[in-house]
């Protein structure tokens, strides 16, 4: 978190993480087309030739004046696959708050265990854990047929019953209700460790 | 790029005061004055954008900042590949139409320059040189604001943050 008191800007950094393809771009893609231009600024996406991600895609959200300040909410994915492991770990730090973007296809079940796994070591190497972080858990593509059970899925990958939503991102169902309760938990967090 | 002393980044949140972004503000402007640059940038390596002074038409200084700390963030990877816990100071572009000259403050923040191929790269270093020590020096002042941060958020900035961002989201 970030706070420029002349300016009362406050503001926030979101990551959302999550396997290789889970749709973590997909998330800001639709973030982006939903919001006017006037409270967001562009998205940009480090991409390969594959159209896939290498490095983050980033977007920041602008909200009018509220109580004399001006929140601001930065928005990056990581790379998903393997071998961008130093990527996530530079982006993932000082975020303030995390969407984990877990893809629900059973045959993407060690995908999702291996990249939680990847993101508690990365954050336990920056001194924090997954208890610390506001946390968000979206079970995405849930329009395809090989899907495991929401309740299967609380059970292997939400150990710390943080809040989840079910989406399918490609049509922006459940990205938005996702975003929102990101916001509101790392809002909840800052003005506690405001106050501590 | 020269290798500078790797801290770990702190955790708890950065706050500028007023007068600090004020000074700092000023420290820019004048350097931009100095090495006739058509924009100078001050970040955070978390990629937040602090202060400008100038334009780009078109740029959108927000996304530079972001790219320039991953840049940074980037490079500290390839610096612990070459050994050791270093990380680089700063970064120098050559481009044809314009140069991006890049500095860290502190291990914490940045000061990006863009400049005409007519200044030259020592004039360039010297002057960027002073003003980092200038900014180094207002970074670590004592913010009078730290005081009043804890009443920054309370129950209805919550409440009103909820109700414009489904204003914005629908």
């Amino acid at each position: 978190m970030f706070i420029n008191w002349a300016k009362q800007e406050i503001s926030v950094k979101i990551v959302y993480y999550g396997p290789g393809l889970s749709g973590k771009t997909t998330n800001l893609e639709y973030i982006y087309s939903r919001i006017a231009p006037t409270h967001r600024g562009e998205l940009v996406s480090l991409k390969t030739k594959d159209d896939r991600t290498i490095f983050f895609d980033f977007m920041q959200i602008e909200l009018g004046s509220i109580q004399g300040k001006r929140p601001r909410f930065r928005l990056y994915t990581v790379p998903g696959q393997r071998f961008y492991a130093s990527s996530r770990k530079i982006i993932l730090s000082r975020t303030d708050g995390l969407v984990f973007v877990a893809d629900s296809q059973r045959d993407r079940l060690h995908e999702n265990l291996d990249s939680l796994l990847d993101l508690e070591k990365n954050l336990i190497a920056e001194g924090r854990t997954l208890a610390d972080i506001p946390l968000v858990f979206q079970y995405n593509k849930r329009d395809l047929p090989q899907i495991y059970s929401v309740g299967f899925l609380q059970n292997r990958l939400n150990f710390l019953n943080v809040p989840f939503f079910e989406a399918v991102a490609s049509r922006g169902i459940g990205v938005v209700e996702t975003l929102k309760m990101i916001i509101q938990l790392v809002i909840e967090d800052i003005e506690r460790k405001l106050r501590a | 790029m020269i290798p500078a002393n790797d801290k770990s980044l702190p955790k708890q949140p950065v706050i500028l005061s007023e007068e600090q972004f004020l000074q700092i503000s000023k420290l820019i402007d004048a350097l931009r004055g100095k090495l006739n640059s058509r924009l100078i940038l001050f970040g955070d390596m978390d990629g937040q954008l602090i202060a400008k002074s100038g334009e780009i038409p078109g740029l959108d200084a927000s996304i530079f900042s972001a790219l320039t700390a991953g840049d940074f963030s980037a490079t500290r990877e390839i610096a612990r590949m070459l050994g050791g816990q270093n990380s680089f100071k700063l970064h120098y572009h050559e481009g044809i139409q314009q140069h991006l000259y890049v500095a860290a403050v502190s291990d914490q923040f940045f000061v990006s320059v863009i400049f005409d191929p007519s200044v030259t790269l020592g004039m360039v270093r010297i002057f960027i040189k002073k003003t980092l020590e200038k900014i180094q020096e207002v970074i670590e002042s004592a913010s009078r604001e730290e005081e009043q941060v804890s009443q920054l958020i309370d129950s209805e900035f919550k409440s009103l943050v909820r109700d414009d961002l489904n204003k914005i989201l629908g």
